[in-house]
């Protein structure tokens, strides 16, 4: 068992199917499961002083520990602590130094892109934790009882369909697995 | 005092407070800085199509329509019917590409699409030398007005205008929020449409338009032009409408529109609203440049300047308050306009290429350094052309948009629609088909040749495209991969729950998919596969 910091309020099971329904009223829903996906957050404190200092702001970056990608995040959640399975959580692949570099550049940038004013902020970390978001992988069927995978964001309600090359890939396979066993 | 400058002063105040008042309302709801602008799909496509069109529809539009007659309405023609094609042709894919890319700058995906540095090094310093054009458009255009307000002498006009907007540029996005874009908007059109409105009725309406037209050159009302000038030249017409109509598709900061649609139902509507909007607004400063023929003849004698009919025609049509604020209006979108173009060249300069290509250990004063002097070093060079040879406004952005339109149009299509489209092929196709048009145009082949510029520039390019695609090194298997994944071939999932797919889940979904399905995590979970 692994201990992660994770969302307190989340969608539940019933309120992701309900998602979505509410997207495609007839599709067929045949089970859910979660994972548990790892994020950092860095508070950064952009100062720029004297009389722009109306502009220091704090800016809480979000940055995906999988694939290096940040964004800006929106409030501040309350986060809990639990124990989940390892299988079903995904492994950090980014390091602690490309992190940081990762973050500052986004930052850097968004100042730049977004504040209209070219001035150099002094950019520091204020605070950062490392957190956990849980997803839903739901199994759908299609009229032909061929399955294909959506994902459910536990936070927002954003979904996905899981990759079609790697779901097509699967199906080969299924078929196959059928085919030997009758 | 004069009425004008009281006005002008009493406008910025108003700006300026209205910026304020938003900021501080936002304070707790929305991050000034970096936080998103959550206008409606009304207010977007409004904000989006005055910005893209304040100093050329104002003036170059209404010259050339003075220039040429009902001939320029082909360029409008073209334009009514460019955010659609764009939309068609480009969006859906473009978009779920560069969600699988992982990027957010047209320039980036580019490079991430034909998996090549030099791609990026070219299609930046095309992009940064075709916005420059743009800009020094948008320069004279301030400068144009503020002679119509003050009446300064044009040069002085031009290096306050331009000062004026470098400091708006460094400074003036504290005091801009959406809803100044919003008002500026609003009145812009308004006068706009008032103008056309009080002009037919001086003139009878279109018939009386016309007939105004007829007796003073009957070859106003010729498809080929003003005096015949284009007669037979179908190469021309064809460039004046397909030069809007598809060249959309190769302008850097407008296909960034589709990269950046977060909502498909918002986008769905947005495109809706621009598309009636751009119906309603697009003919208006080509038919106001016919009015003014007849109504302001003294544009067209000597010393006459065709490109003020827009502000003269203000001028006679409202008391001189009124006049004095729409001319402030339109100073104003001119300045939020090249505010954002002056930001994106900085950026492309200082980060894009400086940093990543440059130094890459640049520190953040290094960049920020760059890119304001990237943007002193454009208001100086566009002041010193518009000085010593003012082009016009309408040519500049003719130009301006034709280059980056001839050079980039194959990059973005192919990149989607041509999976044989490699970085040998894009970077041919940049830069002979953006040269091609650069050349025809220095070198005014369009009278010699009876061709315009772009549609020269874009076959040149296309045939580049093709060509140099059959040499270096092809695509790569996983980009055809992802390709297949844009064009959504194999999918047979819900098509609702498709369409109401969150891009923000790209680099999840990703690493979810391999995760899910390259572990035992279905075995484990107890899936039920049924085929």
């Amino acid at each position: 068992m692994l201990k992660i910091k994770t969302f307190e309020n989340i969608y539940s099971p019933e309120d992701a199917e309900g998602i979505l329904l509410n997207c495609d009223s007839k599709i067929n829903i045949a089970k859910m499961t979660e994972v548990y996906y790892p994020y950092k957050r860095i508070k950064y404190n952009l100062t720029i002083g004297g009389r722009l200092s109306k502009l220091d702001k704090e800016v809480n970056c979000i940055i995906d520990l999988v694939s290096a990608v940040p964004a800006v995040g929106q409030g501040m959640p309350n986060f809990v602590e639990i124990e989940v399975d390892e299988s079903i959580v995904l492994e950090r692949v980014v390091t602690d130094e490309r992190l940081y570099e990762i973050g500052h550049n986004f930052v850097f940038k968004l100042f730049l892109n977004r504040s209209k004013i070219l001035h150099t902020p002094n950019i520091a970390i204020e605070e950062e934790e490392l957190f956990h978001k849980m997803f839903y992988i739901t199994q759908c069927l299609d009229n032909e009882g061929v399955s294909y995978f959506v994902l459910v964001d536990s936070i927002d309600g954003g979904i996905a369909i899981l990759d079609w090359k790697q779901q097509a890939a699967n199906a080969k396979v299924q078929a196959e697995v059928q085919n030997e066993q009758e | 005092m004069r009425i004008e400058v009281v006005v002008l002063f009493i406008y910025f105040i108003g700006m300026i407070g209205m910026g304020l008042y938003w900021n501080k309302r936002a304070k707790k709801s929305e991050d000034y800085m970096l936080g998103g602008r959550s206008m409606g799909p009304l207010v977007t496509a409004l904000t989006l199509q005055t910005t893209a069109m304040s100093g050329f529809m104002f003036m170059g539009g209404p010259a050339m329509a003075y220039a040429a007659g009902w001939f320029a309405v082909f360029y409008a023609v073209g334009d009514a019917g460019g955010g659609l094609v764009n939309i068609t042709i480009l969006a859906r894919r473009m978009r779920r590409l560069s969600q699988l890319l992982d990027c957010i700058s047209p320039i980036e995906y580019l490079e991430k699409r034909y998996e090549s540095l030099p791609v990026k090094v070219i299609a930046c310093v095309i992009a940064i030398f075709g916005l420059s054009g743009y800009v020094l458009a948008q320069f004279l255009a301030a400068g144009k007005t503020l002679v119509s307000l003050f009446n300064f002498p044009f040069a002085a006009g031009l290096i306050i205008g331009v000062t004026v907007i470098l400091l708006y540029t460094f400074i003036g996005g504290y005091f801009a929020v959406a809803w100044t874009d919003v008002v500026q908007g609003f009145i812009m059109i308004g006068a706009l449409l008032i103008i056309l409105v009080l002009s037919m009725i001086e003139l009878g309406g279109l018939g009386g338009l016309n007939a105004g037209l007829a007796a003073i050159d009957p070859t106003y009302l010729s498809v080929w032009g003003k005096g015949l000038q284009y007669e037979g030249a179908y190469g021309m017409i064809a460039g004046a409408i397909l030069i809007y109509l598809i060249g959309y598709m190769g302008l850097p900061h407008c296909v960034n529109k589709h990269m950046a649609m977060a909502s498909p139902k918002t986008a769905k509507t947005t495109v809706v609203y621009a598309t009636i909007w751009t119906q309603l607004f697009c003919f208006t400063p080509y038919i106001l440049g016919l009015c003014g023929i007849i109504l302001l003849p003294q544009l067209g004698l000597p010393g006459g300047d065709p490109e003020m009919v827009i502000p003269q025609l203000a001028n006679l049509m409202f008391p001189g308050i009124v006049s004095a604020v729409v001319l402030t209006a339109i100073m104003s979108a001119i300045m939020s306009t090249v505010a954002a173009l002056l930001l994106l060249v900085g950026t492309l300069w200082s980060i894009d290429l400086y940093k990543r290509s440059i130094k890459k250990d640049a520190t953040d004063k290094e960049v920020v350094f760059m890119s304001r002097a990237a943007i002193i070093a454009v208001g100086i060079v566009g002041i010193t052309i518009a000085i010593i040879q003012p082009p016009a406004v309408f040519g500049l952005v003719v130009f301006a948009f034709g280059v980056m339109a001839a050079a980039f149009l194959p990059s973005y299509i192919c990149a989607i629609w041509w999976k044989k489209a490699n970085a040998t092929g894009s970077c041919a196709s940049m830069i002979l088909g953006g040269g091609t048009a650069f050349i025809w145009t220095a070198m005014d082949l369009e009278a010699k040749t009876g061709q315009h510029s772009f549609l020269a520039g874009v076959v040149v390019s296309i045939i580049a495209m093709f060509i140099g695609s059959q040499f270096g090194k092809p695509t790569t298997p996983e980009m055809m991969d992802l390709m297949d994944r844009a064009a959504a071939k194999n999918a047979k999932v819900s098509p609702k729950l498709e369409v109401a797919a969150s891009k923000y889940l790209a680099t999840e979904n990703k690493a979810i998919s391999q995760f899910v399905f390259s572990t035992n995590y279905i075995e484990n979970k107890g899936f039920q596969i049924t085929c």
